[in-house]
């Protein structure tokens, strides 16, 4: 079953423009100058029970706005969103019920209340029966470690200990669908890496939805199998990670060290892109070449040491689709060009 | 917007958890809480002062000294002016933090509501009766004689604190539209102490603003509790009280919910 549908979906903000001094002040009271911004242009997908999903684009691409859509707190300004079958702008509570959020740039918990005191909430709320809520408490506790702080009111937590019980409330309740968006921002490496594992953990277990956004593409290669980039509000990738991975990243960079310094390289297959005597860096395709034929080319005509091989890393290969987009789709938005 | 229909037991039951919840935090803030109970001590002291230099200046018939000493005690200390919940709003409407309350499963307001009835049971009870009994032992207030309008004055004041709380919550959502929180507050905080008799007893107004004032929501909150409390009333006229009380109090529920699904419009449509 499909959990998330999205058809033709449409945002577009209106922002007032601010006349130039006190009579520009005086005339936008009266008679504002509104410009739209199209943050979102028309986009498709459909997501499957149990997906998760990394949804990627740089800066201002459209994002945040989609996933507010998702959840209801942003009205479309066309198209259609159907989430567990419900459109969630419209019947916003109800959607709420079946769902989790984490944004990492503020605060879904309650304020006044220690994580402990909110799981509770959530027993009550969801009237969730007492075993179940005990494995859920034992759960959280001990994949994301918060036995330290779970007392402690919300408010005097540190950012990476919040992530950690933003993270713990929205799968609490057992939601179908999990939004998460930059919920590793500003953290450090070991609790991403705590973050990463329990996102992996919980969607394997509980088969919960995960939609993901993130900056660090580790995030996505650790949690996600499927990749979705948007730019500009348009989805320029739809597919399969690996796939893209697949696709997009045939390039290979082996990099020789000699015995003893050579004058020249001459290469049957692939493209010197770097040589100085003691080492030579080669790129090549792997699906032209395999490493072991082209070491063994190489190997054959010059005493080799040492070699090394390079896989390009995804980050790469997603700015690689951003350019050569940008490039096709230049006379539209040459204008607010972003960058990742 | 449908509602989610779910038992009223279960409702109550959320409600009862975070008052409790509100009411265990409110304990562990111990010096908040003293010092509350010493400003409150001395402003009821003073205005003991105050008004019974006054009575003796001038002699009146509409009520006695007693009566008067009492109402002053008590009209100083039951109200909960400014609720604590307030501050925070505001600050979240301005931040925009306030749209994450999209997304809970329970209203705001309710969520709301529980906290502060947790914190208004733990002023009442370590500020309010101590305070009550204290001066009680040193001066003497009136007790009801009636069993009758002590019931009465129970239910009366339940609406008195409904009014509040949501007079406060509108208060505090207006932040959507005017960012001048300080001014709202302070006006909200004399308006509701002038009009509800916290300040001068409706006794005391000009005749013809009496019956007036008495019909505004804010006499509902200290003024109308008050004649039920002291009995000064007839029972008919308590019942009608609590009539007036419960008109308002649905006035200002409605009221609530018209501003706050105007505030989600408005996050819903430019972006939260
Ligand atoms: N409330 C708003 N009013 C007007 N414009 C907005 C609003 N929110 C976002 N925008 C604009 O819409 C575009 C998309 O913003 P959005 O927040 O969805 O980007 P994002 O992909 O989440 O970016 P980031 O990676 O920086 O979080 C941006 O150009 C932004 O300036
Ligand atoms: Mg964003």
């Amino acid at each position: 079953m499909d959990a998330i549908i999205v058809e033709d979906l449409w945002k577009i903000y209106r922002v007032k423009e601010h006349r130039n001094g006190f009579v520009g002040g005086l005339i936008d009271l009266f008679r504002p100058v509104w410009k739209e911004k199209e943050a979102v242009r028309g986009i498709h997908f459909t997501i499957p029970q149990g997906q998760s999903v990394g949804y990627i684009g740089p800066n201002g691409s459209g994002k945040s706005t989609t996933i507010k859509m998702l959840t209801g707190i942003l009205t479309p300004t066309s198209g259609k969103v159907r989430v567990n079958g419900i459109d969630p702008s419209r019947r916003r509570r109800e959607n709420a019920r079946q769902i989790g959020v984490v944004f990492g740039q503020r605060t879904q918990l309650w304020w006044d209340l220690a994580i402990k005191e909110s799981f509770e909430l959530f027993r009550h709320i969801y009237r969730i029966d007492e075993k179940t809520f005990r494995k859920n408490v034992e759960m959280m506790t001990e994949l994301l470690d918060l036995d330290q702080f779970a007392s402690i009111p919300v408010r005097q937590l540190s950012l990476g200990q919040r992530m950690r019980a933003e993270i713990a409330c929205a799968f609490f309740h057992d939601p179908k669908i999990v939004y998460l968006d930059e919920p590793t921002i500003g953290l450090d490496v070991v609790a991403k890496e705590r973050i990463r594992t329990f996102l992996k953990e919980i969607n394997r277990e509980k088969k919960t939805t995960i939609i993901l956004t993130t900056h660090d593409m580790d995030d996505i290669e650790h949690v996600c199998e499927r990749l979705i980039l948007i730019d500009h509000g348009r989805i320029i990738y739809d597919g399969n990670l690996q796939r893209f991975v697949d696709n997009y990243g045939t390039d290979r960079i082996l990099t020789v060290q000699f015995e003893e310094p050579q004058t020249s390289v001459e290469l049957e297959c692939g493209e010197l892109i770097g040589f100085d005597q003691r080492q030579a860096s080669i790129r090549f395709k792997k699906n032209e070449i395999s490493a072991t034929k082209l070491i063994q080319q190489l190997t054959a005509r010059y005493p080799i040491r040492d070699c090394q091989i390079e896989e390009p890393k995804i980050e790469h290969l997603i700015r690689h689709v951003y350019e050569s987009e940008n490039v096709e789709d230049e006379g539209i938005h040459a204008h607010d060009h972003i960058s990742i | 917007m449908p509602m989610i229909t779910y038992p009223f037991s279960h409702f109550a039951k959320t409600v009862t958890f975070l008052a409790r919840q509100a009411f265990l935090n409110a304990t562990v803030f111990r010096g908040n809480t003293f010092f509350a109970l010493f400003s409150d001590l001395l402003f009821v002291f003073l205005s003991i002062e105050v008004w019974q230099a006054l009575y003796a200046s001038k002699e009146t018939s509409l009520v006695t000294e007693s009566q008067l000493i009492t109402y002053v005690v008590l009209a100083r200390l039951l109200p909960n002016v400014m609720m604590e919940f307030v501050d925070t709003v505001q600050q979240r409407i301005l931040s925009g933090e306030i749209a994450s309350e999209l997304l809970r499963p329970i209203r705001f307001s309710v969520y709301l509501l529980g906290l502060e009835i947790g914190r208004y049971g733990h002023r009442f009870l370590l500020q309010v009766l101590p305070i009550a009994l204290l001066i009680h032992g040193l001066i003497g207030i009136n007790l009801p004689t009636s069993g009758l309008y002590m019931a009465l004055f129970v239910i009366s004041l339940v609406f008195s604190f409904l009014l509040m709380f949501y007079i406060n919550y509108i208060i505090s959502l207006l932040a959507f539209w005017y960012t001048q929180v300080f001014s709202i507050n302070t006006i909200k905080n004399q308006t509701v102490r002038f009009l509800s008799g916290i300040y001068v007893p409706l006794w005391f107004f000009p005749e013809w603003a009496v019956p007036i004032v008495q019909s505004l929501p804010f006499a509902s909150i200290v003024y109308i509790p008050m004649q039920i409390y002291l009995q000064t009333c007839t029972l008919p006229q308590a019942v009608a009280y609590l009539g007036l009380q419960w008109f308002w109090t649905i006035c200002m529920i409605v009221l609530a919910h018209w501003i706050w699904s105007r505030a989600v419009k408005q996050i819903s449509i430019n972006g939260g």
